[in-house]
């Protein structure tokens, strides 16, 4: 085979495997609204969909481990699908067995070896169920309707494909005037007659407005619903994320030199009033700025995915959990069209699986456990997201026992997190925090779902490393509420500029609460210590030029105090100037060139500088520790 | 390495020659990808010694390294000839800043030899050898290795701070 074809063909199999995937996906979640409702033929129809289109372009693609398999797999879909079986238990195990062992044989795929996993056992099972079925049902009949429905699937994919359906397309070409008589606005033969002067003017609304049979918003109405189903059909197109990046890019770059454009058009502005050439110069600038604006609005909403890339693997995962550790459990999901940058989702995959781990199986209660505490026996596990101002705010609730504020204070004395004089005077939502330390665990014993001490550690390092936070509340018996807020977007941010000793730095917004003037006798000292006593606690201060050893040639009258807030604590941070906000661009600095861990990157300021951006959860940790 | 035999047009090297103080020293052209002029360098906290800071440099932020500095010579103020090479190695950029930019010439390779053990204060390991320029000597720099060696320091910290937590 030459390079050409080899290339060609790998191209293929790389669509195949992004397409089957995002199937077998929507398959899992199907599955699982199946069992809950059996009845729900759009389900299996779905399914039996997503198998048909996997067999068929396996086949093409000479996959032949996979079309078999997934032959029997269909044959079976297809015995539910005509009600010549019923769903049970054991048939929806094996169905769910089969489709990962095409996850399996898929990931073989791509990784480009074949795998010796078994699928005969499987396949063995699946031919059971078909045969079992048979005995009144003969063969010959069978291939028909297997040919049959083979034929029916591939219509509807086909019509898929186009991404119209047939219902939408004969609604879409409805006449104005069928509307207008419809809507009972005029009768069929004012349409006729109307009709019949639009051989002298095409626009047939225009003529019923004119001759006084229809009002000019009855027309505007009817026009909106003509044109309404034309928006229906969703065309999108697969997009490689690099020329995403790319484009990106691009985009700041353009942003900063927008910024430099308005400097130099204001420049000209002062010192040549009402110059023709001023004028014309300083309306192209406002013009650019706009159309940069909107440009990088529009860039950034086609980087955002929707939640439920990540959302769906939930349920399956949820209903393995609750089987496994004999629970039940049901999985509520909100506001999985939440969209975020698709980077973050992606950082979000981990964190969020060690939640709901963890709620399965440290939150829920066994159901005799539940119905002896007057709790219904299936627990909810609760996941929700939403957009809060510039964040993202995702919820994992569960009703089951809450977090045990004692116990968890004893393990952490018992594994030396803390020391007693802490937990003398810890509050409950420090106690919270600690389940997120490293090594942490009150699990009893070690299961293969979570009690190693390690998942809550993990949440809690991408979190941050997402610039985000977590907040944790919880009632005994009532249950636990864990709950991440994410920036929208990581590349761009809103931030603060602000200024110690001649040297700017940027500190993202979002975790700042509050910034005050400062005078000089403001600041008191405990133990050596600089503090500012707020209404109703003890701030700790930090000075920028001590953090990052600025020169300090000659002390500054005027300081201003940033305050930053984290899950954990506040601070307050010390500045002598703040020059404003400002949307940055964080691009990363080689460590080689800077190793200070409280910074998170650098940022090309609109005067052309660079300053560097502060990464406040490092800093706080940073204060922190020096206080123990 | 060939020196016996005909120079052929591939045995000329490209070169771009610059001064600190009296002394004139050369970088490959294939690695140079823009020479400015000194302009607002932004001092990063805790860095080495030597490295300056970062400048933006349409869009892109580079590390500046005081050539001075990195060679332990004696520190000069920024005069109008001053000029920052900025270079490009395997796609990561640095900037050099150095007194004066000279001239970019093409040396034959039977012109260079290899390097003396010092020179100048510089070690060898940084010298891709002395080139011989009529009655003027020409240091050439070996910029990989400058770039190398960021790299090796910045495994050796990540070595320290993973044995530390351990």
């Amino acid at each position: 085979m030459n390079d050409f074809i080899k290339s060609e063909m790998q191209e293929f199999v790389n669509d195949f495997l992004i397409e089957s995937k995002e199937l077998i996906e929507n398959i899992d979640n199907d599955i699982i609204s199946l069992e809950k409702e059996p009845d729900d033929d759009n389900c299996l129809n779905n399914i039996f969909r997503a198998i048909h289109t996997i067999k068929g372009t396996s086949s093409f693609m000479g996959l032949e481990k996979i079309t078999n398999f997934s032959h029997e797999l269909e044959s079976v879909l297809n015995l539910l699908r005509n009600k010549q079986i019923t769903l049970n238990d054991q048939i929806m195990d094996i169905v769910l067995e089969s489709i990962d062992l095409i996850k399996v044989l898929l990931q073989d795929v791509e990784n480009g070896f074949c795998s010796d996993i078994d699928t005969s056992l499987c396949k063995v099972k699946l031919t059971e169920i078909i045969n079992n079925d048979s005995s009144n049902y003969n063969k010959s009949n069978m291939a028909d309707s297997q040919k049959n429905t083979d034929q029916a699937a591939e219509n509807n994919l086909e019509n898929k494909k186009d991404g119209i359906d047939i219902k939408s397309n004969a609604q879409e070409y409805k006449k104005i005037g069928e509307i207008l008589v419809e809507e009972k606005h005029i009768s069929k033969e004012d349409v006729d007659d109307a009709l019949y002067k639009q051989a002298l003017d095409p626009k047939i609304g225009e003529i019923l407005v004119d001759e006084g049979k229809i009002s000019e918003n009855t027309l505007k109405k009817a026009l909106q619903k003509q044109k309404k189903p034309e928006t229906q059909p969703e065309s999108t197109m697969r997009v490689e994320v690099k020329r995403l990046d790319d484009l990106m890019n691009n985009v700041s770059e353009l942003v900063l030199a927008r910024n430099r454009l308005m400097q130099i058009s204001k420049y000209f502005e002062n010192l040549l009033e009402n110059n023709n050439i001023t004028v014309k110069l300083s309306e192209l600038a406002n013009n650019f700025d706009i159309l940069t604006s909107d440009m990088h609005a529009s860039l950034m909403k086609v980087r955002m995915i929707p939640i439920n890339k990540l959302f769906n693997k939930f349920p399956r995962m949820v209903r393995d959990l609750a089987k496994n550790t004999n629970k039940e459990i049901e999985l509520a999901v909100f506001g999985d069209d939440t969209e975020l940058d698709k980077s973050i989702v992606e950082e979000l995959n981990d964190p969020m699986l060690h939640l709901i781990r963890n709620a399965v199986d440290h939150g829920i209660e066994s159901p005799q456990e539940r119905i002896s505490k007057g709790k219904p026996a299936k627990g909810t596990i609760t996941i929700s997201a939403y957009q809060k101002s510039n964040s993202i705010i995702i919820d994992v609730k569960d009703d089951g026992k809450g977090i045990d504020a004692k116990k968890v204070l004893e393990k952490a004395l018992e594994k030396k997190i803390i020391s007693q004089e802490e937990a003398k005077s810890a509050t409950n939502s420090k106690i919270y925090q600690l389940i997120f330390a490293p090594g942490f665990s009150t699990a009893k014993k070690v299961s293969d779902i979570s009690g190693r001490g390690v998942g809550m550690d993990v949440v809690k390092t991408n979190i941050e490393k997402l610039r985000g936070t977590i907040s944790t509340s919880s009632e005994l018996d009532k249950g636990t509420t864990i709950s991440l807020k994410i920036p929208v977007t990581l590349e761009i941010m809103q931030a603060l500029i602000v200024e110690s000793y001649d040297q700017s730095f940027a500190v993202p917004l979002t975790s700042i609460t509050n910034v005050l003037s400062l005078n000089e006798d403001d600041i008191e000292t405990i133990r050596e210590k600089e503090v500012l006593h707020m209404k109703d606690y003890v701030l700790s201060l930090v000075r920028l030029e001590n953090i990052f050893n600025i020169d300090v040639s000659e002390k500054k009258k005027k300081e201003f105090v940033i305050i930053l807030d984290s899950s954990e604590s506040k601070i307050g941070l010390i500045v002598t100037g703040i020059i404003g906000k400002e949307e940055i661009v964080i691009k990363t600095l080689d460590s080689h060139i800077c190793n200070s861990r409280y910074i998170s990157g650098a940022t090309i300021l609109g005067n052309g500088l660079v300053s560097l951006v502060i990464d406040v959860a490092e800093l706080l940790k940073f204060v922190l520790e020096k206080d123990i | 390495m060939n020196a016996t035999a005909t120079v052929k047009d591939t045995d000329i090297r490209g070169l771009v020659t610059f001064k600190i103080g009296e002394e004139e020293f050369g970088v490959d052209i294939l690695s140079v990808e823009t020479i400015i002029r000194m302009m607002e360098i932004t001092k990063i906290p805790r860095a080495p010694e030597f490295v300056e800071g970062v400048i933006n440099l349409r869009g892109m932020i580079i590390p500046i390294i005081d050539f001075r500095k990195k060679f332990k010579m004696n520190p000069r103020d920024e005069g109008k000839d001053t000029r920052i090479i900025v270079t490009n190695v395997g796609n990561k950029q640095m900037g050099f800043i150095v007194d004066s930019v000279s001239e970019v010439i093409r040396l034959p390779v039977t012109a260079i030899d290899p390097p003396p053990s010092i020179v100048s204060g510089i070690e060898a390991e940084y010298i891709d050898g002395v080139g011989k320029l009529d009655d003027r000597l020409l240091i050439l720099i070996n910029i990989q290795k400058l770039f190398d060696e960021s790299e090796r320091e910045n495994l050796e910290k990540l070595e320290k701070t993973l044995s530390k937590q351990q």
